[in-house]
């Protein structure tokens, strides 16, 4: 039944990856290096024979792990990507958080102007946070990056609505409707490449991965995909909890969002 | 007296410069830091002041605590993250 549904996960996600390609005339991805986002690019893979064909774009605060940074260049160079590093500044009070927030979307608004790309490829699931839950597959930005969640397309019975008629770009989230489970049956399945931090050393690991200074690291002993699956057939405590923007309430979410956050 | 790593690790809080970063970047390996922990400062990275706060501890081989070291270097007017340069290293958790 499981593998029958990430089946269906899977062919949905690659549908809608080459419907962005086709459709779209410059698409990017981005790439946190995170498990949803690296899933997304194996899904890319599958879906153009072995390659991705756009650029992959990094917004790099300089915040990021170690680990993360050793990750991204041993996989850009394995799977032949073109990877784009944006660096973002950190600039002192802008709205949010001082590594990402509006830092990061400024960083990505100017790189789009730049390249002109019109569609991009987020990885967010629905059952992250209670706002990307609100999400289309195929959701419009204005001019200014802006999402205006009151008004959108209804996408019944999976009917995307893959038309830009918005003056800014199309967000494309092909993993909508993973969740964190099917996103390790996934990984398990696929053997794709994890940054080492999701497993346990010393007691600890990532469950979700940001940059150094506001994720923490949460008690577990997996130390390996089928033990993490284990843990979270069991756990109670959110995927997000230890990503420190997330503890806020949830308007600042939905507020970044807006603004053109991912 | 102050290790080579220690004296690279001072010379960042007075001068964050790409300089410093690569000159510590170099050295890391060569004088046996194997892991970093990631210390939050009063604050979490709300205003530029929490970063500037925030610090990197370095550990060496046997997991004893050598230095501490910020996370940002100067970018002309603005900050910038710099934990690229502790490439190589492992977390120490717990």
């Amino acid at each position: 039944m499981m593998m029958q549904n990430l089946k269906v996960l899977e062919e949905r996600s690659i549908y809608v990856i080459r419907e962005a390609k086709t459709n779209f005339k410059n698409v990017a991805a981005l790439w946190s290096m995170g498990k949803d986002s690296t899933t997304m690019l194996s899904l890319t893979r599958k879906a153009f024979h072995g390659k991705v064909p756009f650029p992959v774009i990094h917004i790099d605060n300089g915040i990021d792990f170690p680990e993360t940074y050793e990750f991204r260049e041993k996989l850009a160079k394995k799977w032949n990507l073109n990877l784009m590093v944006i660096e973002s500044e950190i600039k002192p009070e802008m709205s949010g958080y001082a590594c990402c927030g509006e830092n990061k979307s400024v960083a990505l608004k100017k790189i789009m102007k730049k390249y002109g790309f019109d569609a991009l490829i987020v990885s967010i699931r629905r059952d992250e946070h209670g706002i990307r839950a609100k999400e289309r597959v195929f959701s419009p930005r204005n001019k200014e990056f802006r999402w205006d969640y009151k008004n959108q397309v209804a996408e019944v019975w999976d009917n995307y609505s893959s038309r830009d008629d918005s003056d800014g770009h199309i967000r494309v989230h092909p993993l909508l409707d993973f969740n964190e489970i099917d996103i390790w049956n996934y990984i398990k399945k696929e053997k794709v490449p994890i940054n080492p931090l999701y497993f346990s050393r010393n007691g600890y690991r990532y469950r979700s991965l940001g940059c150094t200074h506001c994720t923490t690291a949460i008690k577990s002993n997996a130390k390996n995909v089928e033990q993490i699956m284990k843990e979270l057939e069991v756990t109670k405590v959110e995927e997000r909890s230890g990503r420190d923007q997330d503890k806020e309430k949830a308007y600042v979410m939905a507020k970044l969002r807006a603004l053109g956050y991912m | 007296m102050k290790s080579n790593i220690e004296e690279l690790g001072s010379g960042l809080w007075k001068d964050p410069s790409e300089k410093n970063w690569e000159k510590l970047g170099k050295a890391l390996k060569k004088d046996g830091i194997s892991y970093y922990k990631p210390v939050f400062g009063k604050g979490k990275l709300k205003n530029t002041q929490d970063l500037k706060n925030s610090y990197v501890e370095l550990y060496g081989k046997d997991g004893t605590f050598v230095t501490k070291i910020p996370i940002f270097k100067n970018n002309g007017k603005s900050l910038r993250g710099a934990t690229i340069y502790l490439k190589g290293l492992r977390i120490k958790n717990g």
